[in-house]
């Protein structure tokens, strides 16, 4: 009996100590790990996982371990697709580089990997899907370009424009008043012809750099575009879609 | 037996039992009062001599509101329409306003306060705007009719 209880009580401290050991063990892994998330936090242009510089900045992965990198960019939606930073963007472009960068980043891709990737996938992977909807939509491209050149319309903005302010106001009461189908059809390709000739005011705008007349220009694309929701309402309450 | 308690429990979330649970978690009761039953929608002359317009809009939103107001001879406000076209909050905060206004005098109402009717309405802090709004369009329809009142006098 005595010699069973000397072994058990040998095992038992030996896998105390296993446990206190491995637990050290992953204890300094655990702050090498956030060492290096913290260093990657001051210096990008080192991975995370095996702290050897990076090549390729605009890659998703280090070029050495292969692990996945937190974005570069998060603030500038065009340089984050890797798109010219531009109101005229080609959408076809637009919409494959989004899809490629989602076939390597997309969590389902992570369902295997440890914490820290599946947390940045998540992260990069929702970073990307912002920035898509936000450039797809000229009145938000618009805006957030003109955020990037240091202006943006803020709620305090006054719109001291009376003229302007009676077309949209007519134009909507105009909406009220129609309740033919085709009717409402024509005024709705007219509302679209319009904002096409304001996106193309924009975007001249913008290549002049011309940030004031642009912000005008983006403001009348906005009450357009409300308008553009209005109708697209109506044509979705009469059972049109298009 | 053992169903009951969750039965209830789900009652307590369902939107057809207590439909304004849903709605009243993005706007107040009373916002939605003014939206669905909006007061004084209309217009009224905006050449008539007695009749004040205000037109204003908030760009970050591309709202547009009108605010007119017919005052009579005493210098008090008989009749106050509103047309807005923009959100929930910017039609109530015009709805109240036309409420507010009426049977004031000119001066009295011109010291309606954004605070005040966003205070009423309990509007949130990203809906403030729309209280300003309406107030912008109060002293606008204000100053147009004081504008017009002067212009007899001086030709």
């Amino acid at each position: 009996m005595s010699l069973v209880k000397q072994i058990l009580k040998i095992v038992t401290t030996n896998h105390k100590y296993n446990t206190y050991h491995t637990l050290n063990k992953s204890h300094t892994k655990l702050t090498r790990l956030s060492q290096n998330y913290i260093s990657q936090r001051f210096n990008p242009n080192v991975c995370w996982k095996c702290g050897l510089e990076r090549k390729n900045l605009l890659s998703v992965f280090c070029s050495e371990c292969y692990v996945i990198q937190n974005p570069q960019e998060t603030e500038n939606y065009f340089r984050l697709l890797n798109l010219d930073e531009k109101f005229d963007i080609d959408t076809k472009e637009l919409r494959n580089k989004y899809r490629a960068l989602q076939s390597h980043l997309h969590p389902d891709k992570f369902t295997n990997k440890s914490k820290e990737e599946q947390s940045i996938s998540a992260n990069y992977s929702s970073l990307v899907n912002k920035a898509y909807s936000n450039l797809q939509v000229p009145l938000k491209r618009a805006e957030h370009l003109l955020q990037l050149k240091g202006d943006k319309l803020g709620e305090e903005q006054t719109l001291d424009d009376p003229e302007f302010l009676m077309e949209m106001m007519e134009l909507n009461e105009e909406l009220d008043n129609i309740s033919d189908i085709e009717e409402l059809k024509k005024f709705n390709i007219k509302n679209k012809n319009q904002l096409e000739i304001i996106a193309k005011s924009i975007d001249e705008c913008f290549r002049k750099n011309d940030l004031k007349q642009a912000k005008a220009f983006v403001i009348k694309m906005k009450y357009y575009s409300s308008l553009g929701n209005r109708i697209n309402g109506l044509l979705r309450e009469k059972g049109v879609v298009d | 037996m053992a169903l009951n308690p969750s039965n209830q429990l789900l009652k307590s979330f369902c939107g057809s039992c207590n439909p304004f649970r849903i709605l009243a978690a993005s706007y107040h009761p009373k916002v939605i009062d003014h939206y669905e039953n909006p007061r004084n929608v209309g217009s009224l002359d905006k050449n008539d001599q007695n009749v004040g317009t205000g037109l204003v809009g908030a760009p970050a939103c591309g709202d547009v509101m009108k605010l007119q107001i017919r005052v009579d001879d005493d210098g008090k406000i008989v009749e106050a329409k509103f047309k807005t076209f923009g959100c929930g909050s910017a039609i109530a905060s015009s709805s109240f306003t036309t409420e507010w206004v009426k049977g004031k005098s000119v001066d009295e109402a011109l010291k309606l306060k954004n605070t005040e009717i966003a205070k009423e309405l309990s509007l949130p802090p990203v809906k403030l705007h729309c209280s300003m709004l309406a107030e912008d369009a109060i002293r606008a329809a204000l100053s147009d009719y004081k504008i017009k009142q002067k212009k007899p006098a001086e030709a």
